[in-house]
């Protein structure tokens, strides 16, 4: 494909501007034909009992409804339940809901009495549905999608789908998300990121780290050049100003590695894991664009350091369309690169790290050993293990649209997992994935905690000898962090 | 265009509700029709039984009636005293003057078994449009429930190690495991040992062949399996009991759930004492060891043993058919949907590992 038409492909999946972007994705609201569309939610009013499309969800899912016994397993092992003991956001609590709220709506009772008969009237039925509804959609968006009910389920719930297709229809009728999250997945419609920056600036940070001579060059613009790899950067690493280091780092580890590889730059948009976590149907529409840009481009592989663009590119996005080539992790791609000898660690990085598996890179796609090889393969690294690891790792609660809609209790989740951290006795707190850093950050600053946060990248561009010159001034910034003090960003919540 | 799809689905939605009405007068009408006729057929029976038993009544203990003489029809050939089938006098199990007025073919043939139909045609009545309308439900979804074609070898697998082994479950409690085990696979294992009793007892005798030492494993088996089935519930009252206050919830449907599998159980066995009380006590009885053990303690009470057998039987059977009702409303209905979910994951789960 030539450079001319892919320049194309990526213009005509773009608004023209910024005016006319809303126009635009309110039109594109009205095109999955089992959603009510907005003005059809709004005309129906409030109370009006707006139908759950039951039609959104899988015949496995609303089988995987009966198979739930309550055998109560999940509630032991949720990590938002352990800082919030409501019933009503238990798995368990969340299926029969749903499950009564499917039979009333379509079961044969409710076909035997309407709620809008005499009978029906008589009995309440409609508003009666409608608290339920209420009710539990609370509970349902009280979840950081992490699926560790799913890894305990002894019926093997997929839950995360499960939860994922729910709230679909939940949004679909008119009854989600809850007001912090609709402000998120409107900025993403609207500017093609939950941040509510506008597209310009989202390459602003590459920019700024050749200015700053931490990178030599600004990578490739793969809308004009071709590349072997395509780095997907992600929300979070180009717009919050404390995570932009992972995108520096990684750049940096992959010009070490003489990868030739390039950005979309301002023109890369959102993967649209925000949307598909909370449930709206415009996902689908997003991620179709971003798979015909990414075909566009004629890589080989697309790369990115965040678990939530990876899990979501490389699990949720061949459910809309295929894809002409491989998708890694960051760690997935260096441990390839240390295996084949390509790569050696050179300096030696004296800490004492612990390892936190991010829920979207480790349960949702199996990723547990990957980080750890890598993390082992440095010299000077000595790597404990935390408490709850691999599939039982304790989740950070950054996800799912939690941390928006209720982030005081993803702060006492990553408070909880920061004592963790803090219990191995590790001087470092290592992740893959920005969004969880972001998370764990809160928790170590609200606990004062004797531990810094690090990204895996920036560990790895230590041991390769290509950290930049200010280590110092990190080094500075690190311990103000440990203590608590480190400014925690623009405070953007997902 | 939402508000067209909006219309049609109201439409559907009042076509399918008068469908079920439809469907569900049908149902009734025809088991009424069934009934009438299944009792018409059985009290036709009777009547032509009880015509020769009028006078006098049947009174067992009075004559030594020979078998021929009592059903000289239904279950035996002329001049024979036992039962074909089974090679069994049938006044073990049945006849006594205990029988609510002494006439067992009236009860048997005119009560206990018109009672049967109807039980279980209730049960059926509540069970198959419950099984419809779940079944239905599950159908409206639109999305696909598999992403990637079937990977048969790791439903294979996960048949063998999650639903049957329980290996999640063995992993998390073993105390839950032991419960699974007990109830579950027991279970499982009891409905094959009936088949092979049913094959054994029934269809074998027909074909000429006898096959006696099977039939004392089989009924070794019946009450080995039936035990474990009993600790099992007993396991999980107690893990019930002991798990209160904590995360573990017991709701008002698992004390039901527990109580109608403890109520068939015991029933069960009760009516298998009872059986056992009012035959001879030949050393073979004792592979049905729980049954002889529990006839053995009931021979001491000189009680009227066949005729409460009678009404245990009902209160079994009304369990039984109840249990059925209950099923698609409960959480009972995981024993068909949990392996479903199980294969469905591991095969989906084979996919993600190659990713």
């Amino acid at each position: 494909m030539d450079d001319l038409k892919r320049e194309e492909i990526i213009e005509d999946t773009r608004p023209a501007s910024d005016a006319e972007e809303k126009s635009e994705t309110a039109e594109a609201s009205e095109t999955p034909d089992v959603q009510d569309s907005p003005a059809q939610v709004e005309a129906d009013g409030p109370g009006a009992g707006k139908r759950i499309r039951i039609e959104n969800l899988s015949p496995r899912q609303l089988l995987e409804l009966d198979t739930c016994t309550r055998c109560s397993e999940c509630v032991q092992w949720c990590p938002v339940y352990a800082q919030d003991e409501k019933d009503d956001l238990t798995p368990r609590a969340k299926a029969k809901a749903f499950r009564k709220i499917l039979r009333a709506q379509d079961g044969i009772l409710s076909m035997l009495v309407p709620p809008d008969s005499w009978l029906g009237r008589k009995l309440k039925l409609r508003e009666r549905q409608e608290k339920r509804i209420e009710r539990f959609v609370q509970g349902l968006y009280e979840c950081s999608t992490c699926g560790q009910c799913h890894y305990v389920c002894p019926s093997y719930i997929d839950t995360v789908e499960l939860w994922e297709g729910i709230r679909k229809s939940i949004v679909s009728a008119g009854y989600g998300p809850l007001e912090n999250q609709a402000a998120l997945t409107s900025s993403v419609k609207a500017y093609d990121n939950p941040w509510l920056q506008p597209r310009s600036v989202r390459d602003k940070w590459a920019k700024r780290a050749k200015k700053q001579r931490q990178i030599k060059e600004v990578p490739k613009n793969l809308a004009k050049e071709k590349a072997e790899v395509l780095y997907f950067v992600g929300c979070t690493a180009s717009f919050d100003v404390n995570i932009k280091e992972v995108a520096v780092n990684t750049v940096k580890l992959l010009n070490a590695c003489n990868v030739d590889f390039g950005m979309l730059g301002a023109k890369e948009k959102c993967c649209g894991s925000v949307l598909l976590r909370v449930g709206d149907p415009e996902y689908e529409r997003l991620a179709r664009e971003n798979i015909e840009i990414f075909n566009s481009l004629g890589i080989k592989t697309l790369v990115t350091s965040c678990s939530g663009c990876y899990k979501t590119i490389s699990q949720d996005y061949p459910k809309v369309g295929e894809m002409n080539f491989e998708i890694l992790h960051m760690v997935q791609f260096i441990d390839r690169l240390i295996q084949e000898d390509k790569i050696h660690f050179k300096q030696e990085v004296p800490m004492k790290v612990t390892y936190h598996d991010p829920c979207h890179l480790g349960r949702a796609s199996g990723i547990y050993e990957a980080p750890r090889r890598i993390l082992k393969s440095v010299p000077g690294i000595e790597f404990v293990e935390i408490e709850r690891h691999h599939e039982n790792s304790r989740c950070c609660g950054a996800g799912g649209g939690l941390k928006a809609g209720f982030p005081e209790v993803q702060q006492k989740m990553s408070q909880a997992r920061v004592r963790d951290a803090v219990a191995t006795g590790a001087t470092d707190f290592v992740t893959a994935c920005p969004f969880c850093y972001q998370g764990l950050s809160v928790g170590i600053t609200a606990e004062q905690a004797p531990i810094r946060m690090r990204d895996i990248t920036e560990i790895l561009t230590r041991a390769l000898g290509v950290a930049d010159d200010k280590g110092e001034d990190e080094e500075e910034g690190s311990e103000k962090q440990g203590s608590g003090v480190r400014d925690q960003g623009s405070g953007t919540d997902v | 265009m939402a508000k067209a799809t909006n219309e049609e689905n109201k439409g559907m939605r009042k076509i399918s509700g008068k469908l079920v009405w439809v469907l569900s007068v049908c149902l009734v009408a025809a088991f009424v029709v069934v009934g009438a006729v299944g009792r018409v057929t059985t009290a036709d029976e009777g009547k032509r039984e009880n015509a020769r038993d009028r006078a006098p009544a049947f009174h067992v203990p009075e004559k030594n009636l020979t078998i021929s003489e009592i059903a000289p029809r239904l279950y035996h050939r002329k001049g024979e005293t036992l039962v074909r089938a089974t090679g069994k006098d049938c006044r073990e199990c049945h006849v006594s003057q205990t029988y609510p007025q002494g006439d067992f073919f009236g009860w048997e043939h005119r009560k206990k078994w018109t009672l049967h139909w109807w039980m279980f045609s209730l049960a059926m009545f509540v069970m198959l449009p419950g099984i419809y309308s779940t079944v239905s439900l599950w159908r409206r979804g639109r999305s696909p429930s598999l992403h990637h074609p079937v990977h048969w070898p790791s439903v294979v697998r996960a048949m063998a190690r999650d639903v049957i082994l329980g290996e999640r479950v063995r992993r998390q409690s073993g105390l839950r495991w032991a419960v699974f085990q007990l109830i579950s696979i027991a279970f499982l294992a009891l409905a094959v040992v009936f088949v092979m009793i049913v094959v054994q007892r029934f269809l074998l005798p027909l074909l000429g062949v006898t096959a006696d030492r099977a039939g004392l494993f089989l009924d070794f088996s019946a009450d080995f399996l039936g035990g474990c089935i009993l600790v099992g519930i007993l396991l999980a009252v107690y893990r019930r009991i002991a798990g209160r206050g904590g995360h573990f919830k017991t709701e008002a449907e698992d004390i039901v759930v527990l109580l109608l599998l403890l109520g068939i159980v015991t029933t069960g066995f009760f009516l298998e004492f009872c059986r056992l009380a009012v035959v001879d006590p030949q050393p073979k009885i004792w592979a049905s060891f729980l049954g002889a053990a529990g006839a053995s303690v009931l021979r001491t009470w000189d009680l009227p043993w066949t005729g409460i057998r009678f009404y245990i039987w009902i209160f079994h059977a009304g369990l039984v058919f109840a249990f059925f009702a209950y099923f698609p409303f409960s959480k009972l209905f995981h024993i068909v949907t949990s392996p479903v979910s199980i294969v469905a994951t591991a095969s989906e789960a084979h996919y993600k590992q190659r990713q």
